[in-house]
């Protein structure tokens, strides 16, 4: 065997241009896929952790109580059983944010903006804040309930300094007009493009502007340290509510698939959800528990066609490099007829003969395809050290900087499919050349 | 190694005896050969009987066309008779598969052709122990090195062993081929025209070099070729006519050592200075591709 793979290893470079030739085009295909598979996989990831920031966590428990009048809000006001199902020292959990939030108008003199506003218990989160990158004021002392810490863009459309108050017009949860007054405490750097970075305030003045108690909440948002265990852990919440008693609706990847939850989400907005609730209603709080990954599932889908379009334009290469590699070894084989009838003569078996053409292929195959992993690598190192500053793209970026994520499964595969379809190319001008007959491939000589 | 036959005062058809309790190595019993060509058909063989003993040096000669070349395929187990007997070592090969056949090629069988047919990407080295790699009989490295290292010896070629064949001269490439020939140490070495390519002078010299190994190695020779010269120096001449064995002829010592003392001396001269001469020399008379 190995003086066979030695033949064919040397077989490989005794036409190195036609070599390189094939093995480049195949290094081509290689790189593309790679750098496409790395780019979206980084930008899925990325995605992830940015929304993963706005919304302030991997796996969200959100509390929904009916009013007397049958109205629904979103509201946690007794949270003995969720704090029971949450055990926040679980070694998973990062840390556990009790959020309310609002969607509201910024008014500063002539100018407003809408902006989303996050009601953040800062004493508690302490840790929250100063994570931030702040461009002015300071985040330090936000014990004034009515500090605000704005985003620079909100701050530059508004024309407003650290230190300078503004108005915000809301609609407490059962949708009543109301108006808070702010101080902008802190400028922060925009986390994120697509106006998702939200302004943070104090919960419990958000509260009362909303309409709920200064200890309640809306949404309990968990941080997890590995997120694999995003889909484990909401089962566990979503069972530990149940086990309790609580009312509690089934997480999305339990009950319904997406497109189910999007013709519910249709319903609602189409004012069939009066209708679900008169016909289901619930004592206390009932808890949703969401993930992440449930909300990524668009994002998922959309990067899975990016996937498939690369996936395409990497088969296309290679039945053209496939069709170059038939071509070329048909010609090698006439080439060498005479010395495969050598070889032949010597009681070399048919399937050996096949098989030195099989290794030829499978080295210019790997060696291109290792050539396209490396020239991959290159340049997505180059371009992650670029830094963009595009709003547009912020969503897709780490911090401004493209991130490019393969595991070493997919190199792998890529290059099994790349061997594969190689192997397949050379089959037929490696069985025509093991079927020559050693006479007429010896020619007259024998 | 393969059984081998004792041909004991056995009638050969075609009219020969062999002696004693010598051992045919080779018989061809009424062979014939069709090749068929557009609508007629070429007669190449028409019914061909001789046997070959072991540790004969035996030439095959005749004009072209005459059939040497098909009745060397034919013992080289690498095309088959249209009728008739072919037997290596009393193995009839009409029975056998391919795979068996290449088998026995392997093992039984060694080849040394007109234009070297030496593989391009190999060394001296490597293409002598080329035949070793495909058979599964376990050696040690030492041993095999040892062999080859013998052989590269034996053809005179001990400077040459990291050269690829490009880098060699005729006489050189074909000694390399001897080599290789000889590597599974086979019964029967078969080479077909081996000096047809080389000046006269080298083609003595490589004609004496497989004449001494024949003695040396008690291997079997079947060569084929043109050159009276060189078929004076067989012990077992076979003259062929448009397919038909038109001469079968031993020689006992006395008659080989006469008739081998002309060229025999010249073949001397030539190997002692021919396994030394330059790369692309003058010993190459066709540039045949190896």
């Amino acid at each position: 065997m190995l003086g066979v793979i030695r033949i064919a290893f040397r077989n490989t470079r005794r036409q190195l241009r036609r070599a390189v030739l094939l093995g480049g085009a195949i290094a081509f295909g290689v790189m593309v896929i790679t750098l496409l598979n790395a780019f979206t996989s980084g930008a899925v990831a990325n995605i992830k952790n940015n929304l993963a920031y706005v919304a302030g966590g991997h796996v969200y428990v959100i509390g929904t109580e009916l009013t007397e009048s049958g109205r629904e809000v979103t509201r946690i006001g007794d949270d003995q059983a969720l704090q029971a199902a949450v055990d926040e020292a679980d070694p998973r959990i990062v840390s556990v944010h009790r959020r309310s939030e609002v969607y509201g108008s910024l008014i500063f003199r002539s100018k407003s903006v809408m902006y989303q506003i996050e009601g953040v218990d800062f004493a508690r989160e302490a840790q929250f804040a100063k994570g931030l990158a702040v461009r002015s004021g300071s985040v330090d002392d936000l014990s004034d309930p009515r500090a605000l810490i704005l985003p620079a863009r909100a701050a530059e459309r508004l024309g407003i300094e650290a230190g300078e108050t503004l108005l915000v017009r809301l609609q407490t949860v059962t949708g009543q007009e109301n108006v808070g007054e702010f101080r902008v405490a802190a400028i922060i750097e925009d986390v994120l493009g697509f106006g998702l970075t939200a302004a943070y305030a104090n919960l419990a003045y958000l509260n009362s502007l909303i309409g709920l108690g200064p200890s309640e909440y809306q949404m309990l948002a968990i941080f997890l340290a590995d997120l694999r265990d995003i889909d484990t852990l909401a089962r566990e919440i979503y069972q530990a509510l149940e086990e309790a008693g609580t009312p509690v609706e089934r997480p999305l990847s339990q009950s319904q698939s997406y497109q189910e939850l999007e013709a519910e989400a249709l319903g609602q907005l189409f004012g069939q959800a009066a209708a679900a609730i008169a016909k289901e209603p619930w004592e206390g709080t009932k808890f949703s528990v969401i993930t992440l990954n449930e909300m990524m599932e668009p994002v998922v889908a959309a990067m899975g066609v990016l996937d498939s379009i690369a996936l395409g334009i990497f088969l296309i290469l290679l039945l053209i490099t496939a069709v170059g590699i038939l071509n070329t070894f048909r010609m090698v084989i006439i080439e060498r007829t005479r010395e495969i009838g050598t070889m032949r003569a010597f009681g070399m078996q048919k399937r050996t003969v096949r098989s030195i053409f099989l290794w030829e292929a499978a080295f210019i195959s790997l060696g291109g395809g290792a050539a396209g992993l490396v020239l991959a690598g290159v340049i997505a190192a180059a371009v992650s050290r670029i830094s963009f500053n595009s709003p547009g793209l912020e969503f897709f970026l780490d911090a401004g900087h493209v991130t490019f994520a393969i595991t070493a499964g997919d190199l792998i595969g890529n290059l099994l499919v790349v061997l594969a379809i190689s192997l397949l190319a050379a089959l037929l001008p490696a069985n025509a050349a093991a079927r020559l007959q050693p006479a007429k491939a010896l020619g007259t000589h024998f | 190694m393969e059984r081998v036959a004792t041909v004991s005062e056995r009638q050969i058809p075609g009219g020969r005896t062999v002696e004693g309790d010598r051992q045919a190595v080779v018989e061809l019993i009424d062979v014939t050969k069709v090749y068929p060509l557009g609508k007629t058909e070429v007669h190449a063989v028409r019914g061909v009987s001789f046997a070959v003993e072991k540790g004969e040096f035996i030439s095959i000669t005749g004009p072209s066309g005459s059939g040497k070349s098909t009745i060397l395929n034919m013992i080289g187990c690498i095309d088959t008779p249209t009728s008739g007997v072919v037997k290596i070592n009393g193995t009839e090969t009409s029975s056998l598969k391919d795979k068996q056949l290449t088998a026995l090629r392997h093992k039984t069988l060694g080849f040394i052709f007109q234009s070297f047919n030496l593989i391009p990407v190999l060394d001296v080295y490597e293409n002598i122990e080329f035949p070793l790699l495909l058979g599964k009989e376990k050696r040690s490295k030492a041993e095999t090195r040892e062999w080859i290292d013998f052989l590269i010896e034996a053809v005179g070629l001990q400077p040459y062993r990291k050269h690829k064949p490009a880098e060699l001269s005729g006489g050189q490439r074909q000694r390399v081929a001897i080599a290789r020939a000889l590597a599974t140490k086979p019964t029967i070495v078969l080479a077909d025209e081996p000096t047809a390519n080389l000046d006269s002078k080298t083609g003595l010299s490589i004609i004496e070099l497989m004449k001494r190994l024949n003695r040396e190695l008690q291997t079997t020779f079947i060569f084929s070729t043109h050159d009276p010269k060189i078929v004076e120096i067989a012990d077992h001449v076979i003259r062929l006519q448009d397919g038909l064995v038109v001469e079968d002829v031993r020689r006992n010592g006395a008659q080989r050592q006469e008739l081998a003392a002309g060229a025999g001396a010249a073949a001397g001269e030539t190997a002692r200075e021919s396994a030394g001469e330059a790369p692309g020399g003058p010993a190459q008379k066709a540039g045949g591709a190896s």
